[in-house]
């Protein structure tokens, strides 16, 4: 039977967010761009079965710490994370498993990379799913699953800076190099909504590929790249004129879900849920240059990378691990086991490490 | 452009703009939802009839009063997806299965056993089946690939089976109906996958199995995760798009679809004029499918680029389908007129139908089609 009412995550007539006022801003804001090149890196894992985050060591590529997010895995879940600007904190998106209704499990979590512990909570209603830190580590940005809203957060209040429509069912979310602009994707009305984060309007809606999932800046902000999980493809957005100005397509089965650009710009690594594989992409020439299957987790959906670059870090869902990436050789050199339904994975750095 | 768009735009808060492309290049042979749009619908429609009797059949014990609200849709909205084209080639079997059909309600509200009803309406069914669908296409892995795509991730499938169970309890026996047949039509189809794709598609289903252990419906479903079956669902699509070697995402080119509609629908209109509306009717039932449903998420991008095209939309299609939120309100029959932008109101008919093809022009033109 058709149903009108079955579509998901349509935006209610009113404002359900709330704050519980506890304050998120631990680590962040110390200027130190510095040791983002230098220090012993931490690889986050969200897993979003097992409700718990794993830590691997860089150095070693090993699990060192699991965090606990919740003691209900199963009923509650952390998704997408994001870093400060420092790489000393990390933030949690954690919802339950319905997003049809805002729970008091919707929120977003901070844990000091120093001591692995959670330092600060910040109510976030409406099912958050993924999250960006703006670049002067003020502002925290989250996409609100149930409610089709993008919603910015002042990172040491909680106070809610702004909120805005997106499409139905709301997943990526970034925040440009400069700091001006946000986009968020929504899954089942295949846009991405860009927001601009000074004047707090809406500037538009933009068509990108079938299911856009995440979207990512490129390190000059000149791009913004949309993977669309059922259309294939990568869509390329120049940020000047807000258009889409090329369509990546790696294939109807690729299923891509995360993408991370390299330091230096010159690739992005898309992880491909759908056949197991990373898309290596010739930013210059928007070109798939390499794909890598063997040896793969199985349903990579996060991704991340070293400052330096070197190694490339996957979260796969199916096999509840991630792989390690060596970008010299292109080819996984490491399987490390973490929980369940490993989902989103980021990269904080140790102070002093 | 639309009203409502123009108005957006001068208020500085909107602004419309579409890719320069949108899908991947054509990957695979067969595109079963556009070349077999009503053809897709009636098999559809005879699937699931099939399946809620198999539902009933495998639930041992007194009938719920939810599972005969469940099991009533046969001779509702499945049958009209292929009931006029039943009754144009074989009257005399459309008449016999209309009435078992239709019967299960009857004998189920009085209290009394549907038992001796289900084999014969089984056999009215494959019979029907063998009638309405030309078997060269039934035979083909692109029918059956499309049909998998609808039971794994359509209104009372098997992923939405799960994630409405919480409300309606019995769409999680519909939700296993479903991955029974999917089981049965992807063991005719997987052959040209590799040992590894074969794997993975063995273990997803074995994901999907664990979720839909037996037909009845678990005694708690508190605390269970109602979006548990859409990914390994999902995931399971990447593979029978590859087996059937079909593109079975119909929105992958929503603008394309929205004018596709529109053609789908437009003979319609005369069919009404000329006083066939069984026919008809099963037009405009996978116009509605593709318009609401999840899958491609077209009623969604319509109301968020122009509400006022979705609200003509939302308006007229119910004059022709059957729809869940109408038969809440009441006995299941069409609403008497819609209401367009202009508070023109339309009844059933042909005129209503020429506004909806105009509707999904309109749609297709936003989209830039």
């Amino acid at each position: 039977m058709i149903s009108t009412s079955g579509r998901r995550g349509r935006p209610r007539s009113t404002a359900v967010m709330a704050f519980a006022g506890a304050v998120l801003g631990a680590g962040v804001l110390m200027s130190t761009t510095a040791s983002a090149q230098t220090g012993n890196y931490r690889i986050y894992v969200a897993n979003e079965y097992g409700a718990n985050i794993s830590v691997i060591d860089t150095n070693t590529d090993t699990v060192i710490a699991e965090i606990p997010i919740s003691g209900r895995p199963g009923d509650v879940r952390p998704r997408g994370m994001a870093v400060s600007p420092d790489g000393r904190t990390i933030y949690v998106s954690v919802s339950d498993f319905n997003p049809q209704f805002e729970t008091p499990e919707d929120k977003i979590v901070a844990i000091d990379v120093q001591t692995n512990e959670i330092v600060g909570e910040l109510r976030a209603g409406g099912n958050p799913e993924r999250l960006a830190i703006n670049p002067a580590g003020t502002q925290i940005w989250a996409s609100l699953e149930a409610i089709a809203q993008g919603a910015g957060y002042d990172i040491n209040t909680g106070a809610l800076i702004g909120s805005f429509r997106v499409g139905v069912e709301a997943e990526g979310v970034a925040v440009s190099p400069d700091g001006r602009w946000v986009y968020v994707t929504a899954e089942a009305t295949h846009t991405t909504t860009i927001f601009d984060a000074v004047n707090l309007v809406v500037v538009k809606h933009l068509l990108v590929g079938n299911r856009p999932r995440v979207v990512v800046f490129s390190t000059d902000g000149a791009y913004a790249y949309v993977t669309a999980e059922i259309g294939g493809t990568v869509t390329v957005i120049d940020t000047t004129s807000q258009t889409v100005v090329a369509t990546i397509n790696l294939g109807l089965d690729s299923r891509p879900v995360e993408v991370v650009t390299s330091p230096d710009g010159t690739r992005l690594y898309v992880a491909g849920g759908g056949t197991s594989a990373v898309y290596v992409i010739d930013t210059a020439t928007n070109a798939v240059i390499e794909t890598i299957r063997e040896q793969m987790g199985r349903r990579p959906w996060g991704i991340t990378i070293t400052p330096d670059g070197s190694k490339v870090y996957t979260a796969n869902g199916l096999s509840d691990s991630v792989s390690v990436i060596d970008t010299t050789c292109l080819c996984v050199i490491d399987n490390i086991a973490v929980g369940r339904g490993a989902h989103s994975v980021v990269l904080g750095v140790v102070p002093n490490g | 452009m639309a009203k409502a768009i123009r108005n957006l735009i001068a208020a500085g808060a909107f602004a419309l703009a579409v890719p320069a492309a949108t899908t991947a290049s054509a990957q695979y042979a067969n595109e079963p939802f556009f070349s077999w749009t009503v053809v897709m619908s009636q098999g559809y429609g005879l699937e699931m009839a099939t399946i809620r009797v198999n539902v009933l059949d495998a639930i041992e014990g007194p009938v719920d009063p939810d599972l005969i609200e469940v099991v009533e849709q046969m001779a509702k909205g499945d049958w009209e997806r292929f009931g006029g084209t039943l009754a144009e080639r074989d009257p005399a079997l459309a008449e016999e299965l209309y009435g078992y059909l239709a019967a299960f309600e009857e004998v189920l509200e009085e209290g009394d056993s549907a038992d001796d009803l289900i084999e014969p309406t089984r056999e009215l069914l494959a019979r029907a089946y063998d009638i309405v669908i030309d078997p060269a296409i039934r035979d083909s892995a692109a029918y059956k690939g499309a049909i998998i795509a609808q039971l794994l991730l359509a209104e009372g499938g098997v992923a939405e089976g799960y994630e409405e169970a919480a409300e309606e309890i019995f769409a999680y026996s519909m939700g296993w109906g479903a991955l029974q047949r999917v089981k049965e039509l992807w063991a005719d189809i997987e052959g040209p996958l590799n040992a590894d794709q074969k794997d993975e598609s063995n273990q997803l289903l074995g994901i999907l199995d664990a979720l839909y252990p037996e037909a009845a419906p678990p005694e708690e479903w508190v605390g269970r995760n109602p979006e548990e079956a859409e990914a390994p669902s999902q995931l399971l699509m990447g593979l029978v798009e590859v087996a059937a070697d079909s593109t079975l995402y119909a929105g992958r080119d929503l603008a394309r679809l929205a004018g596709h509609l529109a053609e789908t629908v437009a003979p319609a209109c005369a069919m009404i004029e000329a006083g066939n509306d069984a026919v008809a009717k099963e037009l405009f039932y996978p116009a509605a499918d593709h318009f609401f449903g999840e899958t491609t998420g077209l009623a969604d991008l319509i109301e968020l680029f122009d509400p006022e095209i979705f609200e003509r939309a939302e308006g007229l299609i119910p004059l022709f389908v059957l729809l869940e939120e109408e038969e809440e309100e009441e006995s299941g029959d069409a609403p008497a007129a819609a209401a367009s932008d202009d508070e023109e109101e339309f009844e059933y008919g042909a005129e209503a139908c020429e506004a909806l093809v105009q509707t999904f022009r309109d749609a297709q033109a936003l989209l830039g089609g």
